[in-house]
């Protein structure tokens, strides 16, 4: 900033007056780009990289396939339908286990949460249980439900329902007793406490754990589809190693990637719409 | 130790109080308070930090099942603490009306209106000042018509500008509406200004009932303003040593004691470190001196009170 050197004293008082050297530096990299689009440079040169590795043959197609080849590939698979009907496949099932997951965790964080001998009887056992990594269950799994639909709806259900459980019920205790004692002085009940304090205070720790457990859902799928499957996103990928299909696989790790992006936008957008009392909620 | 806790009196009904005890473990905070507040009476509860001027409102309040004695209390009753403790997740009308019927709104706006946030109904409470927050926990009390409002330090927390506006906003509403009034303060002045009566809690006792006759409006310079006021900081053993006229106007007292209280037995407690047991939250009862002018310097010189006892 301080290049420009004038023997005037005006020049000097400029540079002393300019913008500091923190506010510059924006202007002078970007100052027509924006943010957004800068932050998709990395990313662009990623894929460039990946390209020129391909083309030039530096990677080969056996380890991993060229970005042009994999658009190709995917193109292919949707006008064939392929995709479209893993695909289904896939959401209904994790969709399936989500919901009954998160109603589970939910059910028995209320009863926890609400009634004294409840969490004297669930909390513990429901601790013990989440310390088990969920996808240790896959061959017992597979013992009592086979490798149909069942097992993997299941599998996703257990994993949802604990990170819903566990932050459903430490906020349900999380409630500010001030306010009990409020609902107290104003005689509303034990039911208008539950409606109108409890559950509403508990409503951000139940979306903490909504949020572990959308992507929970899609980790277990992904395995148990891997695993024992005929269809969906998971057999499209096995299918595809045993060919050596690399570009099969990098589509199906694409879509996984969108199903989780998507997946996280819209509990994003349902969280920012319940909790949109808080004043500085910013969902991301 | 069981309160018999009789809500069902008649409409204006008194709140009486007699021989109410209660005790934290080894520690009796109120050892056998007698009260009576009548319909539509104002009085204001003083006491220093940890003196269980919080503990009795609470127990008025039907919020502490610890205490023996007997309490009658008008069952319909309201809170306003220290926090505005409006539920977040609510917006202010819908706090207001928190608990009543679906038909109750219009006097929830109603409310609302008389104490001027009438715009502010369909707000979250997290957009409200602190004035604002109180206010809204003002109408939410009033919606509910009580026979007894009991205030544990409403406006504590409060900007002195903005608490001297409460202070005419209250004395409007319980004009109105006439309830009777418990208001649990550690300010002085603000008991003198909004209170029929005050009363000053003293290791657990009541040891001075005064009645507050200065016309209104009541203005700090005043002599019989200023001679309560002198004999209640006596009392809360604090020293006024900022206005010389105060001295000459304990002279002439002009202050009917409604009840003999003997100030001799309440010898000024050393300030030996109490477990604080106001529930309002850890920054409660922090400080002992008013915030309204400059001239109210109530610097807490214990050595000193003897010398103003003797009126």
């Amino acid at each position: 900033m301080t290049t420009i050197t004038t023997p005037r004293g005006t020049a000097t008082e400029e540079s002393v007056a300019g913008p500091s050297p923190a506010r510059t530096r924006p202007r002078i990299r970007g100052r027509t780009v924006p943010r957004g689009v800068r932050r998709l440079l990395g990313p662009l040169l990623f894929l460039a990289a990946w390209q020129i590795a391909s083309s030039t043959g530096l990677l080969d197609a056996q380890t991993l396939a060229g970005p042009s080849v994999v658009a190709k590939t995917g193109w292919h698979l949707v006008q064939d339908g392929t995709l479209g009907h893993h695909l289904w496949v896939s959401l209904r099932r994790a969709l399936a286990g989500l919901v009954l997951g998160v109603l589970a965790g939910l059910v028995i964080a209320l009863v926890s949460g609400l009634f004294r001998l409840g969490e004297d009887v669930l909390d513990g056992t429901m601790q013990i249980l989440r310390s088990i990594p969920i996808l240790a269950l896959t061959p017992l799994a597979i013992l009592w439900f086979g490798i149909g639909e069942e097992v993997k709806i299941i599998l996703v259900a257990l994993g949802c329902a604990f990170p819903v459980y566990i932050n459903t019920h430490a906020a349900i205790r999380g409630v500010d007793p001030r306010f009990a004692e409020l609902a107290r002085t104003l005689r509303i009940g034990r039911i208008g406490l539950v409606r109108r304090v409890v559950l509403p205070g508990a409503l951000p720790g139940f979306f903490v754990g909504l949020r572990f457990s959308v992507t929970i859902a899609w980790l277990v799928l992904v395995v148990s589809e891997q695993i024992n499957a005929d269809s969906g996103i998971g057999f499209l990928m096995t299918q595809a190693r045993e060919f050596s299909q690399t570009d099969v696989i990098v589509v199906g790790l694409a879509v996984y990637a969108v199903l989780g992006l998507v997946s996280n936008g819209l509990v994003s957008v349902v969280e920012r719409r319940a909790l949109r009392w808080r004043p500085s909620f910013e969902g991301n | 130790m069981a309160t018999e806790l009789r809500g069902q009196l008649a409409a204006g009904a008194a709140t009486t109080v007699r021989g109410l005890v209660r005790a934290f473990g080894e520690r009796t905070v109120l050892d056998g308070i007698d009260l009576t507040i009548r319909p539509g009476e104002f009085v204001a509860l003083l006491g220093r930090s940890g003196s269980g001027k919080s503990t009795l409102l609470r127990i008025l309040a039907g919020l502490d099942n610890g205490a023996g004695g007997k309490v009658d209390v008008p069952s319909r009753n309201a809170v306003v603490f220290q926090d505005a403790r409006l539920l977040p997740w609510s917006r202010v009308l819908d706090n207001v009306v928190l608990g009543l019927g679906r038909s109750e709104r219009g006097r929830g706006e109603r409310a609302l209106e008389e104490v001027g946030l009438a715009k502010h109904a369909r707000a979250w409470p997290s957009t409200l000042s602190g004035g604002e927050a109180q206010r809204a926990a003002l109408a939410r009390a009033l919606v509910r018509e009580p026979e007894l409002l009991l205030l544990d330090e409403p406006f504590g927390a409060l900007d002195a500008l903005t608490r001297l506006r409460m202070h005419a906003l209250l004395r409007e509403l319980v004009a109105r509406h006439r309830p009777s009034v418990l208001l649990v303060t550690h300010d002085v002045d603000e008991a003198i200004v909004l209170a029929d009566r005050v009363l000053v809690l003293t290791d657990g006792r009541i040891s001075l009932d005064a009645r507050v006759d200065v016309p209104h409006p009541r203005r700090r310079h005043d002599g019989e303003f200023a001679s309560l006021r002198a004999r209640l900081l006596a009392e809360l053993g604090v020293q006024d040593d900022s206005d010389a006229s105060v001295n000459d106007a304990l002279a002439s007292d002009g202050v009917s004691e409604a009840l003999a209280s003997d100030g001799s037995d309440s010898e000024p407690d050393t300030d030996s470190p109490e477990p604080n047991t106001d529930s309002s939250g850890p920054n409660t009862d922090s400080s002992e001196t008013d915030t309204h002018g400059p001239e109210t310097d109530t610097s807490t010189s214990e050595n000193d009170t003897d010398s103003e006892k003797q009126t």
